[in-house]
């Protein structure tokens, strides 16, 4: 939005200032909107909480990005220099664990962040939603704010979620791999895309009904999601195919640099346990609106791809997966592949 | 916080757990000096800020506040306060160099260091209070001499 509509909206409106602390590049806020009032921006954190002690804002954004093991001591200054403040955090994909934690922690009594939002945040937008905050809830009564932040939740959860099994969709999936390759680039991490589908899932659908089917899909939805790490990422992208994205959480962050580099030489091995695990949980799954026989026959193929040794972008990455799938497939199903050890399942490797 | 000019606070950064932190701590007791404990630079930064003393000392490693490029000590600077940092293995010759220049940040190498160095460079309220402090504990005789030498109690309970 240019910086005179907003300027308008924000004359429109009688809300306080907002304060942004962190670097504000990665979080796709208009640069020069931000320069004005009633935004404040200090890059530098110290500044910010300096500035939050002093002013009066009714909100103020905090750029996850860059602050690291920092984040907690900076929120928790911060919410202690201005405890009156709605404080949002501006995290990317990949910080979202970290946000929502962070959510939960508390300072005084008080919860150290209110909301995040996840990255690339729009100005305007973000405007919006932090003024519709505490600072207007005299002029528009806690009811309407409180249900207008609930429809951006909502929307926001309809965007990026599978409605079946409550798994992420396609389209977040593909916007969390970008970016998490782009981070594990610049920190040396690694990144490791699983991708796999229900074996004779058609053969489920067309025997027993798509009742039967679509409880298969939420069953092996909370099954893949149990057995995954808590900070790895899990999505439906298809039919009956679902991702898994294994990262290396924040833990990364205190291995050194000759750590990092064997780790990364073992990769994928470490996610090879957590996909056996999975498909021992299957095996072991009854699904109701099957026959009884079939206990045990669901099982699943799929292929495994990692950056940077398969490939340097999120497309090539899901290539390399999907060609691994074909090949786990073509084999006799049950079974999942690594790229370039298409000879064995990874239990062979394991 | 509305604070009265013209004694001195003492802000120790620094997790509770460090030994620096609590030898410091017990100093400025001792000197009766008002005291404020921070984890770290983020929360000293917040406290500072809602301080209005006339004097204040921040203290801390100087690992500990020479964070984030170094902003603290322009801040400290700015405000006119003196920081008195533990200069700690990790200090290098430019650390030492550069931080020297600046005329708000004293050095110490260990603990003991701040009484001699920090204590005598505040207002004589500070020196008042703990010579106050001083007479008010220090006992009429030397404590030394109600001790019993090794030959009265080689005396009593036999070599």
């Amino acid at each position: 939005m240019p910086s005179l509509e907003l300027s308008r909206m924000v004359s429109n409106q009688n809300t306080g200032r907002i304060l942004l602390a962190g670097n504000v590049t990665g979080t796709f806020l208009d640069a020069d909107a931000v320069a004005k009032p009633p935004f404040e921006v200090h890059s530098n954190v110290l500044d910010a909480i300096d500035a939050a002690a002093k002013g009066s804002f009714s909100a103020i954004g905090i750029v996850m990005s860059g602050l690291s093991e920092r984040l907690n001591s900076v929120a928790k200054a911060i919410r202690n220099a201005n405890p009156d403040a709605k404080i949002v955090l501006l995290a990317q994909v990949y910080e979202e664990s970290a946000a929502k934690k962070l959510i939960g922690i508390s300072s005084n009594g008080t919860s150290v962040a209110d909301d995040y939002l996840i990255c690339p945040v729009r100005t305007d937008w973000f405007y919006k939603y932090v003024s519709g905050g505490p600072a207007t809830v005299e002029t528009t009564g806690p009811f309407v704010d409180y249900s207008a932040q609930m429809r951006i939740k909502q929307l926001e959860r309809l965007a990026t979620e599978d409605d079946l099994t409550g798994l992420k969709n396609r389209r977040y999936i593909w916007e969390f791999s970008k970016q998490i390759i782009k981070h594990a680039a610049k920190e040396n991490g690694r990144v490791t895309l699983l991708v796999f589908d229900i074996d004779y899932f058609k053969h489920y659908n067309d025997t027993y009904g798509h009742s039967a089917g679509d409880e298969i899909l939420k069953q092996t939805a909370v099954l893949i999601k149990r057995c995954c790490r808590p900070h790895d990422v899990v999505g439906r992208i298809g039919g009956d195919e679902f991702a898994v994205v294994f990262w290396d959480g924040p833990a990364h962050k205190s291995a050194t640099e000759s750590e990092r580099r064997s780790l990364q030489a073992d990769h994928p091995k470490e996610t090879i346990p957590i996909i056996m695990r999975f498909r021992k949980e299957l095996e072991k799954t009854q699904i109701s609106l099957l026959n009884p026989e079939n206990k045990g026959a669901l099982a699943v193929s799929g292929g495994l791809a990692s950056f940077p040794r398969d490939g340097s972008t999120v497309k090539e990455l899901f290539e390399q997966a999907d060609k691994a799938l074909l090949e786990a497939k073509r084999s006799g199903k049950n079974k999942v592949y690594l790229v370039g050890k298409h000879e064995s399942d990874i239990a062979d490797i394991a | 916080m509305e604070e009265s000019e013209g004694h001195l606070l003492a802000i120790v950064v620094g997790s509770y757990s460090d030994r620096f932190v609590q030898q410091t701590l017990n100093i400025f007791s001792d000197y009766e000096i008002e005291t404020v404990h921070c984890e770290n630079i983020y929360s000293a930064v917040s406290r500072l800020a809602a301080n209005n003393h006339g004097n204040v000392l921040v203290v801390g490693r100087f690992g500990q506040l020479d964070k984030e490029q170094g902003r603290f000590f322009q801040m400290a600077g700015e405000k006119g306060l003196v920081c008195c940092c533990l200069a700690d293995g990790n200090l290098t010759a430019r650390d030492r160099r550069t931080s020297a220049a600046k005329e708000n940040i004293i050095f110490v190498n260990e603990p003991m260091e701040i009484e001699e160095k920090i204590i005598k460079l505040f207002s004589d309220d500070v020196v008042l209070r703990s010579e106050k402090k001083k007479n008010k504990e220090a006992p009429a005789f030397n404590r030394n001499d109600f001790l019993a030498t090794k030959a009265e109690l080689d005396a009593l309970f036999g070599a």
